[in-house]
C-alpha cells in the first residue's frame, strides 16, 4: 500500500508541473486560477510525499524483525484477482466501442455470468432480459439513439 | 414565500410525480438493501436519468429515492447482521441481537418508525429554517459566495474521514477538473489537448459515475460471492406494530436523537455515520439500562434510526440555502442541479423557491412511505443479498454505461467514465475523499466565475468585505480547530 501511495504522489506531482507549464501559456484571466490550484495542489502532494517518506522510514525500523506481506499489498488483497477485474472492464469498454450497446450488453453479461460459474440458462436468461428492458426503455420509450459502435454506427 | 411553498408543495401530488417518487423510492429501498450500494451511489445513478425531466419530475424523483436509503440498509442490519449503508452501523449493535431473540418484528418497526419520525423532523426543521436564512442569503455578493465555496471545500474536506492533505488535494484536483474545456470569460479552451470533444469540458454525470460507482462495482466484483449466507428471521406484523409503540413511548428519545442528527447535519461535511453514532452515545449514557445496549436495548434501535433520517433534513439546509453540501450525498445533488439547468449557491432560495419547497415535501413523504414499504415488503426484498455478485455486477455496470451516455448522447463520455473510474478507485483505494474531489468538480465553475466578478468588481481587495472576512475566519477556524484547541491548550498549561 505505501508503494502505491507514493507511486499516486509521484505521478500527480509530475501531471500537475506538466499542467503548470501548460497552463502558463494561457491568457492572464484564463490561466490565474489555474495556477493557484496547481501550486496549492503541488505544495498539499510534497508535504504528502514527505509525510509518507518519513512514516516508511519509521515502519522499517519497528517491523525489521517481522515479515511482511508483498509490498503494497494487503494480505486480503490479490493483484492478478485485480487485473482480472480490469480485464472484464476493459472488455466492456472493447465490446461498446466495436459493437455498440445492443451487442455488448448482452454478449459481456452472458461471458460474465458464464464464466464466474453460472449456469448456461441464468446466464441467457438475465442477458436477454436486461437487452429486452435497454431496447424497449431507452430505444422505444425514450427514443434515445443507442450508440451502435465501430461497425454499426 | 407562502405561494411559493403552496406552487412547491402541490407539485408533489401530481400523479407522475407520484408514480416517479414511488417508483424511485422502491428503487432507493433496493439500493439500501444492497451493501456497498449507499445513497450517494444511488444519486449517482439516477442523475443521467433526470435529464428529460423538468425540475420538479427530478428532483422529487432524486430526493424519494435517497430519502429512503437507509431504510433498506436498516433491514439487513437487523435481520442478517449487514448495514446496508454506514447510517445502519450502529442499528446492528441492538438490532441484531434483538432479531436473535425473536424480536425481530419490534427492532424492525421500531427502527422504521424512528427512522420516519426522524425524517419528518429534519423536514420540519428545514421548513421552518429556509424563510430564516433567505433574508440573510440576499447579502451575499460575488466575493462571499466565492468564499462559501472555499468554505464548502474546506470543510468537507477537514471534517470529513481521512487526512486533510489528502481530503484538500482530492478537493483542489476537482476543482483543476472543472477548468477542462472553454474558459467562460475568454473562451480559451483550456486542458483539452487538441480533442473537440473536450471543449465543452468535462460531464457530472460520467464524472459522478466514475467517482462513486464503478468503484463499488469493481470491489463487487472482486469480492464475488453472494453478499450474505445468512437466512433472515421472521417478523410478524403484530411485533412490527408493538416496535412502533415503543417509539411512541420512547418520543422524548427519539425527538432528542432526532435533533442531534440534524444539528450534526447541518455542519458542512459530516455525513450520516457521525450522527449515528454521536445519537448512540447519547442514547446509551442517558439511558437508565446502558448495560443493555449490545445486547438488544431497543433505545439502541430508535436513537441511530431517528438521528440518520434526521441528518438529511439537517444536510440540506446549507445545501440549498447556501450551495454548501452538507453531506457527500448533498454534493451529489448539487451535481443534479447542474444538470437540471439550476444554479447552486446562495440565489437558490431567492430564484428556485418553490424548488426548495418541493424537495423538502418530498423528503418528508418519501420517508413516510418508505418506512410503510419497509415494513410490507422489506423482509422479502432481503432476499435480493442472496443474489450473487456475478449476476449483480454486470448489470450494474451496463446501466452505469448507459447512465454516462444518456446525457449528450455521446459515447466518448462512456469511455471517459471509465477511464476516470481508475482515478476513482484509486482515491478509494490511497484513501483521497471522493466527495472532495467531486465537489471541487461541480463548484469549480462556479468558483472561477465568482473570483473573477470579484476580482473585476473590488480590485484584489475582495476579501476585505466584511461577510468575506466573517466566512474566512470560519473557514480557518474549522479547518485548523484542532490545532487551534491543542496550541491554546499549550498556553494554559
Amino acid at each position: 500500500m505505501r508503494k502505491s501511495q507514493l507511486a499516486f504522489i509521484v505521478i500527480f506531482l509530475c501531471i500537475l508541473a506538466m499542467l503548470f507549464y501548460v497552463t502558463l501559456d494561457y491568457p492572464w484571466r484564463a490561466r490565474n486560477l489555474p495556477l493557484l490550484v496547481i501550486a496549492v495542489a503541488m505544495l498539499i502532494l510534497v508535504r504528502e510525499l514527505l509525510k509518507e517518506i518519513s512514516r516508511g522510514k519509521g515502519a522499517v525500523a519497528a517491523d525489521a524483525n517481522i515479515s511482511l506481506p508483498e509490498r503494497g499489498q494487503t494480505e486480503a488483497e490479490s493483484p492478478l484477482k485485480y487485473a482480472v477485474v480490469f480485464g472484464w472492464l476493459s472488455g466492456l469498454v472493447l465490446l461498446i466501442w466495436i459493437f455498440g450497446f445492443l451487442i455488448a450488453f448482452p454478449v459481456y453479461i452472458f461471458a460474465y455470468i458464464k464464466m464466474n460459474g453460472e449456469k448456461w440458462i441464468w446466464a441467457f436468461v438475465v442477458s436477454v432480459s436486461f437487452l429486452i428492458v435497454v431496447y424497449f426503455v431507452f430505444g422505444v420509450l425514450l427514443e434515445i439513439p443507442l450508440y451502435g459502435g465501430l461497425l454499426f454506427q | 414565500m407562502f405561494e411559493s411553498m403552496v406552487t412547491g408543495l402541490s407539485f408533489l401530488f401530481q400523479p407522475t410525480i407520484i408514480l416517479y417518487q414511488l417508483f424511485a423510492i422502491l428503487i432507493g429501498i433496493i439500493i439500501g438493501i444492497i451493501p456497498g450500494l449507499t445513497g450517494i451511489v444511488l444519486l449517482a445513478i439516477f442523475i443521467p436519468f433526470t435529464w428529460t425531466m423538468d425540475p420538479q419530475h427530478a428532483l422529487a424523483f432524486l430526493m424519494a429515492g435517497y430519502a429512503v436509503c437507509n431504510n433498506g440498509g436498516t433491514i439487513t442490519a437487523i435481520l442478517i447482521n449487514i448495514p446496508g449503508t454506514g447510517a445502519n452501523s450502529a442499528t446492528l449493535l441492538d438490532g441484531f441481537p434483538m432479531s436473535q431473540q425473536g424480536k425481530a418484528g419490534q427492532a424492525i418497526g421500531a427502527a422504521l418508525t424512528a427512522s420516519a419520525l426522524g425524517g419528518l423532523f429534519g423536514g420540519i426543521v428545514l421548513a421552518i429554517f429556509i424563510p430564516i436564512v433567505r433574508p440573510v442569503v440576499l447579502a451575499f455578493g460575488a466575493p462571499e459566495s466565492f468564499f462559501l465555496v472555499i468554505m464548502g471545500l474546506s470543510f468537507i474536506s477537514a471534517v470529513g474521514r481521512g487526512s486533510m492533505g489528502k481530503a484538500l488535494f482530492a478537493a483542489l484536483l476537482g476543482l483543476l477538473f472543472s477548468f477542462v474545456g472553454y474558459h467562460a470569460s475568454t473562451a480559451f479552451p483550456r486542458y483539452s489537448f487538441g480533442m473537440t470533444t473536450l471543449f465543452d469540458g468535462i460531464n457530472i454525470v460520467p464524472c459522478a459515475l466514475a467517482v462513486f460507482a464503478i468503484p463499488e462495482m469493481i470491489d463487487l466484483m472482486y469480492k464475488g460471492g453472494s453478499i450474505s449466507k445468512v437466512k433472515s428471521r421472521a417478523a410478524p406484523l403484530r411485533d412490527v406494530i408493538e416496535g412502533c409503540k415503543a417509539v411512541i413511548r420512547h418520543w422524548w428519545l427519539l425527538l432528542r436523537c432526532s435533533a442531534l442528527g440534524t444539528i450534526v447535519g447541518i455542519v458542512p461535511g459530516v455525513g450520516a455515520d457521525v450522527s449515528v453514532w454521536v445519537a448512540y452515545g447519547h442514547a446509551k449514557i442517558t439511558s437508565k439500562n446502558p448495560e443493555a445496549f449490545g445486547k438488544g436495548a431497543i433505545e439502541g434501535v430508535i436513537a441511530p434510526e431517528s438521528a440518520s433520517n434526521g441528518k438529511e433534513g439537517g444536510a440540506l439546509l446549507p445545501t440549498l440555502a447556501l450551495g454548501i453540501p452538507g453531506s457527500a450525498a448533498m454534493a451529489i445533488l448539487l451535481g443534479a442541479f447542474l444538470v437540471l439547468g439550476i444554479q447552486p449557491g446562495p440565489r437558490f432560495l431567492v430564484d428556485h423557491l418553490d424548488l426548495a419547497w418541493t424537495i423538502v415535501g418530498a423528503l418528508i413523504i418519501s420517508n413516510i412511505i418508505g418506512s410503510l414499504l419497509c415494513v410490507f415488503i422489506g423482509m422479502q426484498l432481503i432476499r435480493i443479498t442472496q443474489v450473487r455478485a456475478q449476476f449483480l455486477a454486470p448489470v450494474i455496470l451496463c446501466i452505469t454505461a448507459l447512465g454516462a451516455y444518456c446525457g449528450e448522447n455521446s459515447a466518448f463520455d462512456v469511455f471517459l467514465m471509465f477511464a476516470l473510474s481508475l482515478l476513482g478507485w484509486s482515491m478509494r483505494k490511497l484513501g483521497y475523499s471522493r466527495p472532495s474531489f467531486f465537489l471541487g468538480f461541480i463548484l469549480g465553475a462556479l468558483a472561477e466565475r465568482y473570483y473573477n466578478i470579484s476580482v473585476q468588481t473590488y480590485g484584489w481587495q475582495f476579501f476585505l468585505t466584511p461577510i468575506s472576512l466573517v466566512i474566512i475566519g470560519l473557514t480557518f477556524l474549522g479547518v485548523f480547530y484542532e490545532q487551534l484547541k491543542a496550541a491554546f491548550g499549550r498556553l494554559k498549561a
